[in-house]
C-alpha cells in the first residue's frame, strides 16, 4: 500500500483515497467473495468498508496498519452481510459445478460442490477465519492480531470449520459410495 | 482424504471464484465515499478512557435497542453547570418527599433502589428498548415518576473497526446513540458529574426532567425523574443515593410473550413480536432429499425463523421419521450437527417434556428431539454471550404438536 497514498487520505485527499479503492477493490472483494459467496453481497461489503474506512481514518494512527485495518473493517462487513435480517432469507448464488474455472476430474467437481455446500453451514466467524487463512495463507497469529481476536479463538473457528467441511467431504464420500454400489448391484 | 489433501483441496476451491469486482459498484463505492464526511477526533480515544473495554462504532443490535430505548427515554437538557463535580449526596434536601425506605430490585435491569413505602412499582418486563415496559417505573403519587433501565455496551465482538481506530469514546457513543433524539443536544461529555454506587456518570437537568446515565460493568444505566417540584434534583439525588447497581445481574433476554403456532412443523414456541420478526415456514421439511440447513438461508424454507434484532436468529422445523429407526443414527445421518458431534455425544436437553440432545459451537446451538414419530431441529444462529440462557428462554416456551391433526404431511422418508 502507497503510505503516501493513504497519509493524503487521511489528510481529506478524497482523490487519493479514490486511488486506494481503484487499487484494492479488487483484493478486497475476493476476500468478500469467499466469505458471504454471492457477488452481489461480496461487493456491498467492500463499499461498506471503503466508506467505514474514509470515514473513519483521521483516526487511524499507524498508517502502516492501513492494510490490516481494512480487512478488519471489511470482515465486519462481511458479517454484517452475512447476518443482516434479510440475508437470512437470501439467495445465495449456487457456484457453478459444471463449469468451473479450470479443467477439473469429475471427483474435483463433486469435491468442490461438498466443501461449497460444507461451507455455508459455517457461521460467518468460522467462515472468515477459515478464507483468512486458507485463502490469504495468514497465520493464526496474524488472524488474531489483524481482527482483536484472541488466538484459541482463532484456531477454534479454524478448527470447527475445518472439521465441517471435512465432514461435508466424507458424508459426500459415503453417498458417492452407496451410489456407487446401487449402479453395481 | 488426510490433513495435507484437504487443505490443497480447499486452498484449490477457494481460488475458484470471481476475482474482479464490477466497474458499476466501484463507480458506487466512490459516489458513496463522495457523499461520506470523514470523521475528525477531538476527543482522547475511547482506548483513553479506563474502565471501559474496548469498544468502537457498534453495529450490533446492542445498539438497535439502545437507540430505540433512548429516543424513548432520554431526554435530557442541561441547564446548570454549577453542578460539574457531582453532587452526591444531594447538597440541597427534599422538602416534602417521603423517606425512601423500601428496597426494590428490578428484575431485569441490574440494580436495586429504595422508594417510599406506598407507590406504584411497575418492574420492567422486557428488555429496555423493545417496545414497551423495559423501564422499571417508581410513581410516587406525588407527580413523580423514577424510571431506572439499562443495555448492555457494545463489546469487542460487536466492533466494526479496529484497534487504535476510530477512537470513539464511551460519550460519544451515548451521543451518537441519542443523536437527534434528544431534546437537549448538550454532549454527554459537557453534561454535569454524578455518582452512583461509586461510579461515575453523567446527569443532565431539564424543566420537569432530570436524567442521569452511568456506566458499571459494561452496561449502560438510565436513571430519569420526571417531576413538577422545585426540588426535583434533591430528590433525584435521594433516589440515587440509594442505588445498588448490580450488572451481573441483569437479563437481556427478551419476553417472549407472542406465541406463534406452526401447522407445518407441528409445534408452538413464544417469540418477540416485532415487525418482520417472524418467517413462517413455506414448505414441508424431508431432510432425506432436501439440503442440510445451513446459515444463509438458502435452505430455510421448511424452518419457522424468527429475526430477534438480538443478534440471535431461532429457527424450528420437523419431519416424520421412520418407525423403528435408531434416533441418533438417523440423525447422524440425514441432520448431522453442524457442530460436528455426534447425536449421541451430545448434552441431553428436555424440550416440552421430551428428552432431546444439544450441541454448542461458536455462534451456533442446535437441539433435536422425538415425539409422536417426529423429529424436531431447534437452531440459534447467534452472536451472544448469553447464547445458552437465549435458548432456554426460548425452549421453556416450546410446545410440541405431533399429533396436530389439521398440519400437512408427507410419508417419511426412509
Amino acid at each position: 500500500m502507497d503510505l503516501e497514498l493513504v497519509e493524503a487520505a487521511r489528510s481529506g485527499d478524497e482523490e487519493a483515497f479514490a486511488s486506494i479503492v481503484r487499487g484494492s477493490a479488487d483484493r478486497l472483494f475476493m476476500v468478500a467473495h469467499r466469505i458471504i459467496r454471492d457477488v452481489g453481497r461480496a461487493e456491498d461489503a467492500v463499499q461498506q468498508t471503503f466508506v467505514a474506512a474514509w470515514r473513519e481514518l483521521p483516526s487511524l494512527r499507524d498508517l502502516e496498519r492501513f492494510d490490516a485495518w481494512v480487512h478488519r473493517i471489511l470482515v465486519h462487513a462481511c458479517y454484517e452481510e452475512l447476518r443482516r435480517d434479510a440475508k437470512w432469507s437470501a439467495n445465495i448464488a449456487i457456484l457453478p459445478i459444471d463449469g468451473p474455472a479450470t479443467p477439473d476430474s469429475t471427483q474435483d467437481v463433486v469435491t468442490r460442490d461438498a466443501l461449497d455446500r460444507g461451507f455455508r453451514r459455517l457461521p460467518a466467524e468460522q467462515r472468515a477465519a477459515f478464507v483468512l487463512h486458507h485463502y490469504l495463507g495468514w497465520t493464526v497469529p496474524e488472524i488474531a492480531e489483524n481482527l482483536g481476536v484472541p488466538e484459541g479463538t482463532i484456531k477454534s473457528r479454524i478448527r470447527y470449520g475445518t472439521a465441517t467441511l471435512r465432514a461435508a467431504l466424507e458424508a459426500d464420500a459415503r453417498t458417492t459410495g452407496v451410489t456407487s454400489m446401487e449402479r453395481m448391484a | 482424504m488426510n490433513e495435507n489433501d484437504f487443505d490443497l483441496a480447499a486452498q484449490d476451491w477457494l481460488q475458484d471464484g470471481p476475482n474482479r469486482m464490477s466497474d458499476g459498484a466501484v463507480l458506487a463505492t466512490l459516489d458513496a465515499i463522495h457523499a461520506t464526511r470523514q470523521r475528525r477526533t477531538m476527543r482522547p480515544a475511547w482506548k483513553a478512557t479506563a474502565g471501559f473495554p474496548v469498544a468502537r462504532l457498534a453495529v450490533a443490535a446492542v445498539l438497535v435497542i439502545a437507540v430505540g430505548a433512548l429516543a424513548i427515554n432520554v431526554v435530557s437538557r442541561q441547564s446548570d453547570r454549577s453542578n460539574v463535580g457531582g453532587p452526591s449526596p444531594s447538597a440541597t434536601q427534599s422538602t416534602d418527599f417521603p423517606k425512601l425506605t423500601t428496597t426494590f430490585v428490578s428484575p431485569r435491569n441490574g440494580f436495586s433502589v429504595k422508594v417510599p413505602d406506598r407507590v406504584s412499582l411497575v418492574p420492567a418486563t422486557t428488555l429496555f428498548g423493545v417496545g414497551e415496559g423495559g423501564s422499571d417505573v417508581v410513581e410516587t403519587g406525588q407527580g413523580d415518576v423514577f424510571k431506572g433501565a439499562s443495555t448492555p455496551m457494545p463489546t469487542a465482538d460487536y466492533t466494526f473497526l479496529m484497534g487504535e481506530a476510530p477512537g470513539v469514546t464511551v460519550d460519544e457513543w451515548i451521543d451518537t446513540v441519542v443523536e437527534g433524539k434528544q431534546a437537549c443536544r448538550t454532549p454527554r461529555s459537557q453534561q454535569a458529574d454524578v455518582t452512583i454506587d461509586g461510579q461515575l456518570g453523567r446527569i443532565a437537568e431539564c424543566p420537569g426532567e432530570i436524567d442521569a446515565t452511568v456506566v458499571s460493568g459494561q452496561r449502560l444505566y438510565l436513571f430519569r425523574l420526571l417531576h413538577e417540584r422545585a426540588d426535583a434534583r434533591a430528590v433525584f439525588d435521594d433516589f440515587a443515593a440509594t442505588i445498588a447497581l448490580t450488572p451481573k445481574t441483569a437479563v437481556d433476554i427478551p419476553a417472549l410473550s407472542t406465541t406463534f403456532t406452526s401447522r407445518t412443523n407441528r409445534l408452538s414456541f413464544g417469540y418477540l413480536d416485532r415487525r418482520g420478526a417472524l418467517a413462517p415456514a413455506t414448505e414441508l421439511w424431508d431432510p432425506v432429499t432436501q439440503p442440510l440447513p445451513d446459515d444463509s438461508g438458502r435452505h430455510d424454507g421448511p424452518f419457522d425463523g424468527v429475526e430477534t434484532g438480538l443478534a440471535a436468529y431461532f429457527k424450528a422445523a420437523s419431519t416424520a421419521i421412520p418407525d423403528g429407526v435408531s434416533i441418533d443414527a438417523w440423525v447422524d445421518e440425514y441432520v448431522p450437527s453442524a457442530c460436528g458431534i455426534p447425536r449421541n455425544r451430545q448434552a441431553p436437553i428436555t424440550i416440552d417434556g421430551q428428552p432431546g440432545r444439544i450441541s454448542e459451537c461458536p455462534n451456533r446451538i442446535e437441539a433435536t428431539v422425538s415425539a409422536g414419530g417426529r423429529l424436531y431441529l431447534f437452531i440459534l444462529l447467534h452472536d451472544r454471550n448469553d447464547a445458552l440462557a437465549f435458548f432456554d428462554a426460548w425452549v421453556a416456551t416450546i410446545q410440541l404438536i405431533p399429533e396436530d391433526a389439521a398440519a400437512p404431511s408427507v410419508p417419511p422418508s426412509s
